[in-house]
């Protein structure tokens, strides 16, 4: 049988790794979400009615790790090809957060974000807010640099 | 001699200025003194004089003394002489080169087949013989992982019970060795183990595969029998089983169409989505979450696999997943 001080050291490995690289079961599921509700509009509609989209949201911001911000990108990247997920994830106030990873380092992110703001500007409602956003990050520098850190 | 030195460097390094463990080296040529009794005597104080002692240590090896021990151990019909043996060769064996040199003199493989044999004091002296050559060299380690995996495949029952004994402590002796130790085994004969074996057997097979399998090895897992014992080991109460398995089938499914075909065709989507539910009692620590979700994950590319998560109620607790903010909770993994 595994012996406990084997055990102690994965689970103490395990903590540390939590601690450097954010929740890596929140990045598994963002992955898991995003593969389930590619190309796939009925499971598009049911991840969304299940409450995944404001979470994803607030991954955006690179606070669980960089995976995890890619991650929640290409779910919402997938999420956005539904007419009423595009309107859910700007109540939400995706946008401005998908317009920041633009600034990230990661180009898969950024790729993916790019991605989700072309499906979210489809809706003529959203245009203006991520011109607004895009704008904003033209105008400001600063942010922008602050923003390729935290990415 | 042996008596007088043990746990005593003084009386050590006297016995070699005087000269006696040259002497005590001859008497282990099996054709200068063929005497089992005498071997055993001699070899039994071999251990205790160079016992944490380094300088007697080499004084022994360039003695050849390696050399003898190595041809008693494979040679003698002697339980105790091999016995004793194990004895000096495991107090030898503590510098890397000596290390090497017992290895390169053949001796792992009867040193396994000692362990194997059935008296308690001889298994023991070989356990800690090869525990010793194993610490901290990697070349040794494989060596013996893969002759104790095959005293787990062919020995009696205590044999295999010994092996996986054995195979346990040089997992814990070297922590930064994990992945060298777990990749040694042949991933058939692991399979083997985790179908057939003892629950030790089963447990260390287990271990092994999940942090072994990789794409050279995908198929070979899963054309053994290894999905369907996977996905039945999601079930185990134990929460380190669960977590080596939901590892072991993610390892598994990873851009491998066909295993991922298998997994889900054989069952594997439920289980898994019941190790991340919300509602489950006791919920599952961190680690088992993260390793389940990374599998449902990999499946997840697949449509048929798709179908089958969203079918079985899988995206619920996704979500919940998403929402959360966990704590990897020390101690999780703590075998009950």
């Amino acid at each position: 049988m595994c012996p406990d001080g084997l055990n102690h050291q994965l689970s103490a490995a395990r903590a540390l790794a939590a601690q450097e690289h954010g929740s890596v079961a929140k990045r598994f599921a963002a992955t898991a979400l995003a593969r389930l509700s590619t190309d796939h509009e009925a499971t598009q509609l049911a991840i969304a009615e299940a409450g995944a989209i404001a979470p994803l949201v607030l991954l955006l911001d690179g606070s669980e790790g960089t995976e995890a911000q890619t991650e929640s990108a290409g779910a919402l990247h997938a999420l956005a090809s539904n007419e009423h997920n595009r309107l859910a994830i700007t109540e939400c106030d995706g946008i401005g957060l998908i317009t920041n990873v633009l600034a990230c380092d990661n180009e898969r992110a950024r790729k993916l974000a790019e991605g989700a703001l072309v499906r979210l500007s489809i809706e003529h409602a959203n245009r203006a807010l991520i011109i607004k956003k895009l704008v904003e990050m033209l105008q400001n520098p600063d942010a922008l640099l602050g923003q390729e850190q935290a990415c | 001699m042996g008596e007088l030195a043990r746990n005593n460097k003084e009386i050590q390094d006297a016995i070699s200025r005087m000269g006696g463990l040259k002497l005590l080296v001859q008497l282990l040529d099996t054709e200068k003194n063929p005497d089992a009794d005498v071997q055993a005597h001699v070899a039994h104080a071999m251990m205790e004089i160079t016992c944490g002692n380094p300088a007697n240590q080499k004084a022994v090896v360039q003695m050849g003394g390696v050399l003898h021990l190595s041809s008693l151990m494979k040679l003698s019909q002697s339980g105790p002489v091999k016995a004793e043996v194990a004895g000096a060769l495991w107090s030898l064996s503590e510098a890397t080169d000596i290390k090497v040199a017992i290895a390169d003199a053949s001796t792992i493989g009867p040193l396994v087949m000692l362990l194997g044999m059935g008296h308690a004091f001889s298994s023991k002296r070989a356990a800690a013989a090869l525990g010793s050559l194993g610490r901290d060299n990697e070349a040794n380690q494989i060596q013996v992982t893969q002759m104790l995996i095959e005293l787990l495949s062919t020995g009696s029952e205590a044999a295999q019970q010994r092996a996986a004994q054995a195979l346990w402590s040089l997992v814990k002796e070297n922590p930064s060795a994990h992945d060298a130790i777990a990749r040694a085994g042949d991933p058939a004969a692991l399979v083997e183990l985790l179908i057939k074996g003892i629950p030790d057997a089963q447990d260390y097979a287990l271990w092994s595969l999940s942090l072994s399998i990789s794409p050279a090895c995908q198929a070979v897992v899963a054309q053994s029998g290894g999905v369907a014992k996977l996905i039945d080991k999601l079930a185990d109460l134990r929460v380190e089983i669960q977590q080596q398995a939901a590892d072991a089938l993610s390892k598994l499914a990873l851009n491998n169409e066909e295993t991922r075909a298998a997994i889900t065709k054989q069952g594997g989507v439920l289980p898994l989505i019941n190790l991340i539910r919300p509602d489950r009692r006791p919920p599952s620590p961190e680690v088992v979450l993260e390793n389940a979700a990374k599998a449902l994950a990999d499946l997840a590319i697949d449509p048929g696999a798709r179908d089958k998560i969203v079918s079985a109620g899988g995206i619920p607790p996704l979500v919940v997943l998403l929402q959360e903010r966990r704590v990897p909770l020390d101690g999780d993994l703590s075998v009950p």
